[in-house]
């Protein structure tokens, strides 16, 4: 089976790398956005302004036209443009009264305009159509050029002028507001953006400097780790090399003796230098065994070993002390799997779990240890159990913590299971406390990239 | 007559050697055991003069043997304890009722002259 491993280390800056992302995105999205958004504000601004503007505009021209109508009818002295005359009056009329209603609708936007008052002139282009239609032209061009009708006509175009300049003014100033906000809400943009840019890569760049020296200091400690192991080892080693140096000692003492002797046994020297070759192999495994655990794990590389082979290499250290303190050792791993490991690491967490194990039930009137290889559709598994009675539940939590330890002041690293689990954990695989077991029980968790595989 | 002397060390190739070795060299009658209960079987049937004993053994240790034949069978024969493991301290040793501890491997001329100077001590402990 296998599981997705993934790492806090590899984890934030990948987060930090999709908010950068992000960030970009929504700093595009935001430009597109404010630029609709001045779009639709200079839209508002138009729905309100431009009809006053073109009724003001229309306006002026249909009096521009009433004029000339009358005009031209004086002149022609002929009264037949009384139609168009009436026509560009109502429409007149309708047009102002349209801008009053807008200005006073739209007063909160438009701001205090003037009423704009028509009815005296309304009055006079009644008269004026009267007149036109009975012929008195005379009567017309005195009450046109009467100084009561100039002044309410140039009233009434300065009143659409001023109109016109105060909407005009009043659009101007609300687009240079507009702008204003909106540029103002993109420099503040700009700015947040710009700081949240540099706190994200300051962030990323301390976490890439802080990821990599706790690396450093990881792989420092697990180095430590295995040479405060490989000091308490060689120390147990040398006691372990003790007794089969006294039956070297003691044999070839028996040889020479043996020998000089006359007529002497050559039987019993032979059988003797055969113990010595016996005793010599024993110590060899032993220095192997130290060799192996000594050996930097950086030279060996992930590839295919028997199980069977690397558990009894890993124990070749162990084996004396296990005979000395009376430790049933049994394992049961099927001699035709392979795993795909780096054997200096895995040896070392198999060491660590049966040294663990020997620590805790040396003294014990029947110690035993199993070392089991099980498979099941959960996936492949190899477990260490002792004779001990199992992990109290408020241990379980921290026993794969750094520097945890039972163990008493230099007697133990604490690092042994921290590391162990790292080393597991590398390999794509779990450590962990089987709490169901009576007995102390870890299990290491094989997975699919570890590859179990039968050999034929 | 020969002084009666008891090897036991969980090692039978240790206990063979010194069987031979010390029964050819010395003054001692020899009697080697690989099992702590049968070494306590040959004590309590026979006058031993000295023991030498291993320390590490599986099932029952040497100072668990001695103080079991100290207390239990009240036999009061000097131990010689023989280790190659450092282990327990030779203070806690001695305080048992141990006559002297040796290392593994050990020098055969102090090795007998152990034997011969605790053969001839007054038993002790109790």
């Amino acid at each position: 089976m296998m599981k997705s491993q993934w790492s806090v280390s590899q984890i934030v800056p990948m987060i930090l790398s999709v908010f950068t992302v992000g960030l970009i995105i929504l700093l595009l999205v935001g430009s597109f956005h404010s630029a609709d958004r001045s779009n639709n504000a200079i839209k508002e601004i138009d729905q309100v302004h431009f009809p006053v503007l073109e009724d003001l505009a229309v306006g002026s021209r249909l009096q521009q036209s009433l004029d000339f109508l009358l005009e031209l009818s004086i002149q022609s002295r002929d009264p037949k443009y009384i139609g168009e005359y009436e026509l560009a009056r109502g429409l007149l009329i309708e047009t102002t009264n349209r801008v009053n209603q807008l200005v006073l609708k739209n007063s909160k936007a438009l701001g205090d305009l003037p009423h704009i008052e028509r009815k005296y002139l309304t009055d006079f282009e009644e008269q004026f159509l009267d007149l036109l239609s009975q012929g008195k032209f005379e009567t017309l061009v005195r009450l046109k050029s009467s100084e009561e009708y100039l002044e309410l006509k140039t009233s009434f175009s300065e009143k659409m002028f001023s109109t016109v300049q105060a909407v005009s003014e009043k659009r101007e100033r609300e687009l240079v507001a507009q702008q204003e906000t909106l540029s103002r809400e993109y420099w503040m943009g700009g700015v947040i953006v710009g700081l949240v840019s540099v706190l994200l890569i300051v962030i990323l760049t301390l976490w890439t400097h802080v990821s990599h020296k706790s690396q450093e200091l990881e792989f420092r400690a697990q180095n430590n780790a295995r040479l405060a192991a490989l000091g308490e080892m060689a120390g147990g080693v040398a006691h372990e090399i003790n007794n089969p140096l006294a039956i070297i000692d003691g044999s070839v003492d028996m040889c020479l003796r043996e020998i000089q002797r006359d007529g002497f046994d050559h039987e019993k020297v032979f059988k003797r230098l055969n113990k010595v070759r016996e005793t010599v192999q024993r110590i060899t495994k032993i220095v192997k065994g130290l060799k192996r655990f000594s050996r930097e794990p950086d030279s060996d590389e992930m590839q295919m070993h028997s199980l069977l082979k690397v558990v009894n290499e890993s124990l070749d250290l162990s084996r004396e002390k296990i005979k000395h303190l009376g430790v049933d050792v049994k394992i049961n791993i099927p001699a035709n799997l392979e795993i795909c490991c780096n054997q200096t690491e895995f040896s070392q967490v198999i060491i660590n779990l049966v040294n663990n194990s020997i620590d805790e039930i040396k003294g014990e009137k029947d110690p035993w240890i199993r070392i089991e290889y099980n498979s099941s559709s959960q996936g492949a598994m190899l477990s260490i159990t002792d004779s001990g009675k199992g992990i109290p539940m408020d241990l379980v939590k921290n026993i794969m913590r750094p520097f945890f330890s039972t163990k008493g002041i230099g007697e133990g690293t604490g690092l042994g299971l921290s590391i162990s689990h790292g080393i597991i954990k590398r390999h794509g695989g779990d450590l962990v406390v089987d709490q169901q077991s009576t007995n102390t029980k870890f299990d290491i968790i094989l997975p699919e990239a570890i590859k179990v595989k039968e050999v034929a | 007559m020969k002084k009666q002397l008891l090897v036991l060390d969980d090692e039978e190739e240790i206990v063979q050697i010194l069987c031979d070795i010390l029964s050819s060299e010395c003054e001692f009658q020899v009697d080697g055991f690989s099992q702590a209960h049968e070494a306590i079987e040959a004590l309590k049937t026979k006058n031993y003069a000295v023991i030498i004993s291993d320390i590490q053994m599986p099932k029952m240790t040497g100072l668990e043997f001695l103080r079991e034949i100290r207390t239990e069978h009240h036999i009061l024969t000097p131990v010689v304890f023989l280790t190659g493991f450092a282990d327990v301290q030779p203070e806690e040793i001695i305080e048992a009722g141990a006559y002297c501890v040796l290392n593994k491997p050990w020098d055969l001329g102090e090795l007998i002259s152990v034997l011969n100077k605790a053969s001839n001590s007054p038993a002790l402990g109790g």
